[in-house]
């Protein structure tokens, strides 16, 4: 339902575009998403092991705190085979019905292994505090290391 | 000051006094609009003339003691339910430093 973005982190960002068909409903406000955005957006959480919903793509974030936490994962080493991002800017639904269904009012927002793992901040801090390198490393979607 | 770095605003000032009433084992609270560096970005437009639309909080208290990071920031959206939603006030985005008093004690030694 949603369009996802499949990058290659390194060089040059260019992503896939893995067409999967998308419908788009433009209902501004809505209180409560849908049965179908629901499942759709459940289906996206599980499109890949590394799921990131966004603000543009990740080749052209449109936010600042997307931008970030795309550079981010790749500075991780998240390997693309296993990265999927959604442009919640693309639809309407998926913008705030993943707002609702995470429990979290701002985007970005990173799935891992479809667990919630935080937004920009808690990226950011743990990026720091060696926690993502371990989260990831557990969840084995790091570009593994050539020997 | 630029109008849209104040901290004196309605809604700075109604996130401060929530933050104050909810957190009342506080030791630390510091907030920062920084509203300015987005101004005319995308989806703002409706509400960027406010200049309430980008803030930074910190906030040392053991009301966060043995909380998961993801649920010490829930906590803090939870309250600000409101100001976040965008027919309610338009805050954007919302920059969260959420430390228990030991976390920031440990930090200072470093």
């Amino acid at each position: 339902m949603f369009a996802r973005f499949a990058p290659r982190f390194a060089p040059g960002f260019a992503p896939r575009f893995a067409g999967l068909p998308r419908v788009s409903l433009l209902r501004q406000t809505q209180l409560f998403m849908s049965t179908e955005t629901r499942a759709a957006i459940k289906e996206a959480i599980g499109s890949a092991p590394v799921v990131l919903f966004m603000k543009g793509t990740p080749e052209f974030p449109q936010c600042g705190f997307s931008k970030a936490t795309i550079s981010l994962l790749g500075q991780q080493g998240v390997d693309p085979m296993k990265f999927a991002a959604y442009n919640v800017l693309e639809d309407p639904e998926l913008r705030e019905g993943i707002k609702e269904y995470s429990e979290w009012p701002t985007i970005p927002q990173l799935y891992v292994n479809k667990e919630f793992v935080g937004g920009c901040d808690i990226l950011t801090t743990m990026a720091q505090s060696g926690d993502l390198c371990n989260l990831l490393e557990q969840a084995n979607v790091l570009v593994p290391e050539e020997d | 000051m630029a109008s849209n770095r104040s901290i004196d605003g309605p809604m700075a000032k109604a996130i401060k006094a929530k933050m104050q009433i909810s957190f009342p084992r506080m030791t630390h609270f510091a907030m920062f609009n920084d509203s300015y560096k987005h101004a005319g970005h995308h989806g703002i437009a409706e509400v960027d003339k406010t200049g309430e639309t980008h803030f930074r909080l910190e906030i040392v208290s053991d009301e966060f003691s043995g909380v998961p990071l993801p649920q010490r920031h829930r906590m803090v959206y939870q309250l600000l339910q409101e100001e976040m939603s965008a027919a309610g006030g338009g805050v954007h985005a919302l920059q969260l430093t959420t430390r228990t008093v030991g976390e920031q004690k440990k930090r200072e030694k470093n």
